[in-house]
């Protein structure tokens, strides 16, 4: 299996309040992730885990170090380059499930296939929409608003949207961290099955260890260094 | 921790938004308090301006119809305290010409003045009796010098030592228009000096009567001068010139004279010969005999001379034309001008008791001239005076019952004792030299004159008093002497009994507080604060929707710290208690800033009146003067509404539940459905469309209502287009339809928050319509002055001349009289008023008129024209049941000046110094008759009988022959001082005013919707923020922040775009009959600069609010550390 993210000596630290001294967050951290593989990453609150996720997903800016998705280099994209990026390369399923309240839940699905980079226009979205949520088993709250579903409804719309430009990557920053016991391991099996069946690479950040045993590696970050467990 | 150190701290942490709630504070308070500071300032400065008028001045006591001897001054000095100064003044009007002609200022406010009148002026060193003039090197002040105040010698722009000629009627001892007041055309006097020295406000230069922020056009000249000329025809009968018609009284210092003493001084000190009257004592019989100046005895002089012995009798002495004997006996036809007189029979032994009304006693010289024998039909002709002066010439026929015996001669020097002095008679020494004022037109014989220097004035005939006051009683009065039996009483006997039963008013003495006038004349009908406040109601609406959206976006932005502590148990009440709390210590300490910006606001305004809406106040200047209550006022008004507004903005957010408030607002986020009905708002609006359209295709755009229909046609479209506005939201809301691209996904934005959206485009819309649109009310001057029923009355040119005119100017007398070319006055006629002088009711003059100049008319020269609101022409001869006179006045007299309502009252003083009531029975429309009340001449003849002639002109016909008639007039009689104006520019002077106002409503609207705009851009900030997460996801899914900016600034400019097209329709629909009617005044074209601002200003406002809140990524909303 070909490696689809490589990160080399990233590092990530800002100023404290006072200004005075430099907090790291995480520091020269290193991590391969192959193509389809699904992959936990655990520590303790305040350690990183969601940082190192949005630096992958280009929603935060490295300190230094270098990431590659797709052999591409991260750190020389341009801004058009970057949303491009989040847009087709990536998707990214967020603790709080960020659907747009005045939309239904297809349109939540479809919005991120209107931003222009991807090809899939009118009824063909529609309709590759109204498939990835009945592949979330949501086929029949397609009309419904996001005020008039359940969090993991809401939690299931917001994965269907992070698959609708068929990305490479799926980034799911404790996206059960809202959800009760039963809809946590529905979402994460819905993941691992979407992680298998089509073979999107899934980076997860996790508190849960149960969640993090149905990945297939684990690395625990801990005091800016991370280590792999599995 | 209390609860003022959480307010405190929430002041400091939020300082940032809490500065910018302190701004918008503040501009409320700016406006607030500039806006009374304004009134203040107006107010301070018609005070001052009324200060110098009157100076040192308190009360004035006034012969307005005559004069009286000037020693009447130091008389009731010596009846007041010694600090009392008591200037005479001799006050007339005249027209000043330099001695080519070449300059001419009619209506000049004539003063005769001595240094008294200088005593009391604002600064005595600034008279021509003062150290600073004198430092000035002013010529001395005395006989030979001419002095002006600064308005007046602005008009003459000349150089001291330039030589003036100042014309003026001789006043005559009665009216010109009472029958025998001598000759027929006006006597002029003329003065000619150099022009000495100009005098400023301080220097009493604005002295005068009447409380208007005009001062009069003033020219004073030293008083004995003045007498010397005006009453050197009384100095032949009285042997005096030392007369004066005006007495000013004040204190040099602070202490006010007080009315009522001074009252009881002038009743006091007053005399007989103040009034005119004086007790003759008769050579040919053992009676005196009450005269008066004024030849016929007023009624109440009458009244009480008669009720001093019962020995009195009435007389009345008259000019008859012809005494004929229509028996026919073969003698003279006729005996041309004689006197003849009228008393009560009994009261003469000459005279039967059974003396009947019919029966005539002849003398012996007019018997044998007739060559009348007893029972001979004698016909006796005679003039009266009808309407406008024309002589009428009536006749009665008695039957010849005695001849009397030859009369005796009358020494030389001396006057018959039947003959009062008539003007022009009693002096002459032939017949030749008679000028009476009636033409002669039978030959006066020799015989005639030898009876003349014989006789003088003795009368040839008499009839019973009865008969002659048939004949030639008059308005005012019916006797020309009463005699009283000298066997009883003595003449100091008369005298203190007259003296004691008549009042100084009886003498036509009036007695005026100044001061307390001046004051209350201050008190202008407009309240310049309050209509600057109003005014300024966009701006302090545009600051309060700025205050209530920067604290409730503040609010929102903590709305999760609200929701904590609900959820932690704190009470609404107790929320409030923080949130309000904070929010007033923002609006005052905003407002205590705005109240020190104010004045930037006040002089800005000021500068303005004094400048580009000068027309508003008729070019006076205000001095800035704010005073403390107004400030606190202004602020502590300030603080209430923007604390209101606050209040108003949050009370529903204080009041959510926790949950609510924890996930920060978000509509949506706990399941509100955004899908609304919008059938019917889409049919309400077509429906108004509709109507708007019809309404204003039914009206046309020439129609009278053309501005009123097109005004509500506008505003029936902006109604119809906020409904389609609102329709449109609901359907861009339906959640139902899914949108293929994100322009759709933004356009179902502006319907989340529909009636946020709805009252952003509404507020643009309406302050758009409501401030370019109202210049559909601005007024023009009628296409054609000759249109009877517009504001001119069909009348092209209005004219005053400075001295009376006695004739009827379109008679063939008149004509004759004044060299008038006839032609000219084939083709359009004169109209004269007469005018009873008075102050300045129309909205040119910023003071309140006490006492609104009158003007007696004739309803028949005005039937047809001008149009009425209520009542017409005919309303004056509706006389109320109390004696009351009717009165017509224009419809913004009566509601901004007067004050008033139909029936509404007004005091006066007659020419006698009785009190009167006017009442208005009608009111016409916007028309040039503003500022003057209008009763039917026979009315003001009866209050105001000693003032003759006529003082005011309307020229009618076509503009041509009126233009062609006015500088004909003004050319024949520019010695009167007639001066002719368009019509059209007198009431184009007049509309000026409101069309000034309404452009000042329009500029400070406009102003207010200019900041105003600043509120979409707080729309922007606010919408943004609270969809901050929303635009981070965006970014987040890969939309650039550009795209999301752009659609952002898109969705927000739509709202922009729909206030501005709805407005401006709207707006442009309203003016649409002044832009392209043709009927009304041309609105300015700065609608269009207001429109093109608007938008401009309303986008750069969006894209402010859009580079606020996105101008840096949204992404950390995301993140979870």
């Amino acid at each position: 299996m070909k490696n689809i993210i490589e990160i080399s000596k990233l590092s990530k630290s800002f100023p404290s309040p006072d200004g005075e001294e430099t907090v790291h967050v995480f520091n020269e951290v290193d991590l391969v992730v192959e193509s389809a593989s699904s992959v936990a990453i655990v520590g303790p609150s305040g350690s990183g885990k969601s940082t190192l996720l949005n630096v992958i997903g280009l929603l935060d800016k490295p300190t230094k170090g270098s990431i590659e998705v797709n052999q591409q280099n991260l750190g020389s994209l341009s801004e058009k380059e970057v949303a491009e990026y989040r847009n087709q390369t990536v998707g990214f399923v967020f603790q709080s499930h960020h659907l747009l309240p005045s939309c239904s839940v297809l349109e939540n699905v479809m919005v991120p296939a209107l931003a222009g980079f991807g090809k899939l226009l009118g009824d063909e979205l529609r309709h590759r929409a109204t498939e990835l949520l009945k592949e979330v088993g949501l086929d029949h709250r397609l009309a419904h608003l996001p005020g008039q579903i359940s969090g993991g409804e809401k939690q299931r719309v917001a994965v269907a949207r992070a698959l609708i430009n068929n990305p490479s990557v799926l980034l799911a920053d404790e996206p059960t961290g809202a959800l009760d016991q039963s809809n946590s391991k529905n979402l994460i099996d819905l993941l691992t099955q979407l992680n298998e069946q089509r073979e999107v690479t899934l980076l997860m950040v996790t508190h849960s260890v149960d969640s993090a045993n149905q990945m297939k590696h684990a690395y625990h970050l801990n005091e800016g260094n991370l280590n792999q467990q599995r | 921790m209390s609860l003022w150190k959480i307010i405190f701290r929430n002041l400091l942490f939020f300082r940032r938004q809490n500065a910018g709630i302190v701004l918008a504070a503040a501009l409320c308070g700016v406006v607030l308090t500039g806006a009374l500071t304004v009134g203040d300032s107006v107010r301070s400065t018609l005070r001052d301006l009324a200060e110098k008028r009157v100076g040192k001045g308190d009360v004035a006591m006034l012969s307005p119809d005559g004069f009286f001897e000037e020693d009447l001054a130091v008389r009731m000095k010596d009846n007041l305290a010694a600090e009392v100064i008591i200037a005479p003044i001799v006050m007339t009007r005249g027209t000043i010409t330099n001695p080519d002609g070449s300059l001419r200022v009619t209506n000049v406010q004539v003063l005769g003045v001595d240094e008294r009148f200088w005593k009391l002026a604002p600064d005595f060193s600034h008279t021509p009796v003062g150290i600073w003039s004198m430092k000035k090197e002013f010529p001395k002040w005395g006989s030979g010098s001419f002095f002006v105040n600064e308005r007046l010698g602005k008009r003459l722009n000349m150089e001291s030592g330039g030589r003036l000629i100042l014309r003026m009627e001789e006043p005559s001892m009665f009216s010109r228009d009472a029958p025998l007041s001598g000759e027929r055309d006006n006597k002029f006097i003329t003065m000619s000096n150099p022009l000495s020295g100009v005098l400023s406000a301080e220097g009493f230069g604005n002295f005068g009567l009447q409380g208007n922020q005009r001062e009069p056009l003033t020219l004073f000249v030293p008083l004995n001068s003045l007498q010397k000329k005006l009453f050197r025809s009384l100095d032949e009968i009285s042997g005096s010139i030392q007369f004066a018609n005006f007495l000013l009284m004040g204190v040099p210092n602070e202490v006010e004279v007080d009315l009522k003493l001074a009252k009881k001084a002038m009743n006091q000190s007053w005399s007989l010969e103040d009034a005119g009257i004086e007790i003759k004592e008769l050579s040919n019989s053992n009676e005196w005999s009450v005269r008066t100046r004024q030849v016929f005895l007023s009624d109440s002089l009458a009244k009480q001379a008669g009720l001093v012995s019962e020995k009195s009798y009435g007389v009345l002495t008259y000019l008859v034309n012809a005494i004929t004997n229509k028996s026919n006996r073969g003698g003279t036809a006729l005996v041309p001008y004689s006197m003849m007189s009228a008393v009560v029979p009994k009261s003469v032994d000459f005279l039967s008791e059974d003396w009947d009304d019919q029966d005539i006693a002849l003398n012996k010289w007019a018997a044998d001239d007739l060559n009348a024998s007893l029972g001979d039909s004698i016909s006796v002709s005679y003039y009266t005076v009808g309407e406008r002066r024309q002589l009428i010439e009536s006749s009665r026929e008695f039957v010849l019952r005695k001849i009397l015996p030859m009369p005796q001669i009358v020494p030389e020097n001396k006057e018959s004792d039947w003959t009062p002095r008539f003007p022009g008679l009693s002096d002459a020494e032939s017949c030749g030299e008679w000028d009476t004022g009636i033409p002669i037109i039978h030959k006066v014989r020799d015989r005639d004159e030898d009876y003349w220097e014989k006789y003088r004035g003795t009368p040839k005939g008499f009839v019973s008093l009865a008969a002659g006051q048939q004949m030639w009683g008059n308005r005012w009065g019916s006797l020309t002497g009463l005699r009283i039996d000298k066997s009883n009483i003595s003449k100091e006997e008369i005298k203190k009994s007259l003296r004691a039963n008549l009042y100084a008013e009886d003498a036509g003495l009036v007695l005026r507080s100044l001061r307390e006038d001046a004051q209350k004349a201050v008190e202008s009908p407009v309240d310049f604060g309050q209509l600057f406040m109003g005014f300024s109601f966009f701006v302090i609406m545009a600051a309060l929707a700025i205050t209530g959206m920067l604290f409730s976006f503040s609010l929102e932005q903590r709305s999760q710290q609200i929701g904590v502590l609900r959820a932690v148990g704190w009470k609404t009440k107790k929320l409030r208690l923080v949130y309000w709390g904070e929010g007033l210590l923002t609006a005052v300490t905003g407002s205590i800033v705005g109240v020190f910006l104010a004045t930037i606001y006040g002089k800005t305004i000021l500068d303005l009146l004094s400048g580009q809406w000068s027309g508003a106040v008729s070019g006076a200047s205000f001095h800035y003067d704010a005073s403390l209550s107004s400030m606190i006022t202004g602020g502590a008004c300030a603080s209430l509404i923007s604390l209101l507004a606050m209040v108003c903005s949050t009370r529903k957010l204080l009041k959510r539940e926790p949950v609510e408030l924890l996930v920060n607002g978000n509509i949506g986020s706990v399941g509100q459905s955004f899908v609304t009905k919008t059938s019917w708002h889409k049919w309400v609006g077509i429906f108004c469309l509709i109507s708007s359209l019809v309404l204003a295709w039914s009206v046309g755009l020439t129609s009278n209502q053309a501005s009123m229909a097109f005004f509500g046609a506008g505003g029936l479209f902006l109604v119809g287009g906020l409904f389609l506005f609102k329709a449109n939201l609901g359907k861009q809301e339906d959640a139902k339809k899914v949108f293929s691209n994100l322009a759709q996904l933004n356009r179902r934005n502006l319907g989340r928050r529909a009636a946020r959206s709805l009252v952003t485009v509404g507020s643009m819309a309406a302050g758009a319509f409501l401030v370019v649109s109202t210049g559909a009310f601005r007024k023009a001057p009628p296409s054609s002055a000759t249109d009877l029923q517009s504001g001119t009355g069909g009348f092209s040119f209005w004219g005053e001349s400075a001295v009376p005119i006695y004739d009827d100017l379109n008679n063939e007398e008149a004509i004759s009289l004044f060299d008038l070319n006839k032609s000219i006055l084939e083709n359009a006629n004169v109209v004269p008023l007469r005018l009873r002088e008075g102050d300045d009711a129309s909205c040119l003059n910023l003071n309140k008129a006490l006492r609104p100049k009158i003007f007696g008319i004739k309803p028949s020269d005005f039937e047809g024209r001008f149009e009425f609101a209520e009542g017409d022409w005919s309303s004056l001869y509706q006389a109320p049941n109390d004696g009351a006179i009717p009165a017509l006045v224009d419809q913004n007299t009566l509601m901004w000046a007067l004050k008033m309502g139909m029936g509404g009252r007004l005091n006066y003083v007659d020419g006698e110094g009785k009190p009167f009531e006017v009442e208005i029975v009608g009111a016409f429309k916007g028309s040039m008759l503003q500022g003057a009340l209008f009763i039917k001449e026979e009315d003001f003849l009866d209050k105001f009988k000693q003032q003759g002639g006529y003082l005011s002109f309307m020229l009618a016909g076509n503009k041509e022959d009126s233009q062609r008639l006015a500088i004909h007039l003004e050319d024949r009689l520019f010695q009167h001082g007639m001066e002719f104006r368009d019509s059209l520019e007198k009431l184009a002077e007049l509309q000026k005013v409101e069309n000034t106002y309404l452009s000042i409503f329009q500029g400070l609207g406009g102003l207010g919707m200019l900041i105003g705009t600043c509120g979409l851009g707080l729309v922007v900030v606010r919408n943004s923020i609270e969809r901050g997460q929303e635009f981070a996801l965006f970014e987040a899914i890969g939309y650039e922040l550009n795209y999301i900016r752009k659609n952002v600034f898109l969705e927000h400019a739509r709202l922009a775009f729909w206030g501005i097209v709805i407005g401006s329709i709207s707006a442009i629909l309203g003016i649409t009959p002044a832009l392209f009617g043709g009927i009304l005044d041309s609105p300015s074209l700065a609608f269009l600069w207001f429109f093109i601002a608007f938008g401009s200003l309303a986008f750069i406002w969006v894209g402010v609010g859009v580079y606020l809140t996105l101008g840096k990524s949204q992404l950390h909303l995301l993140k979870n550390e």
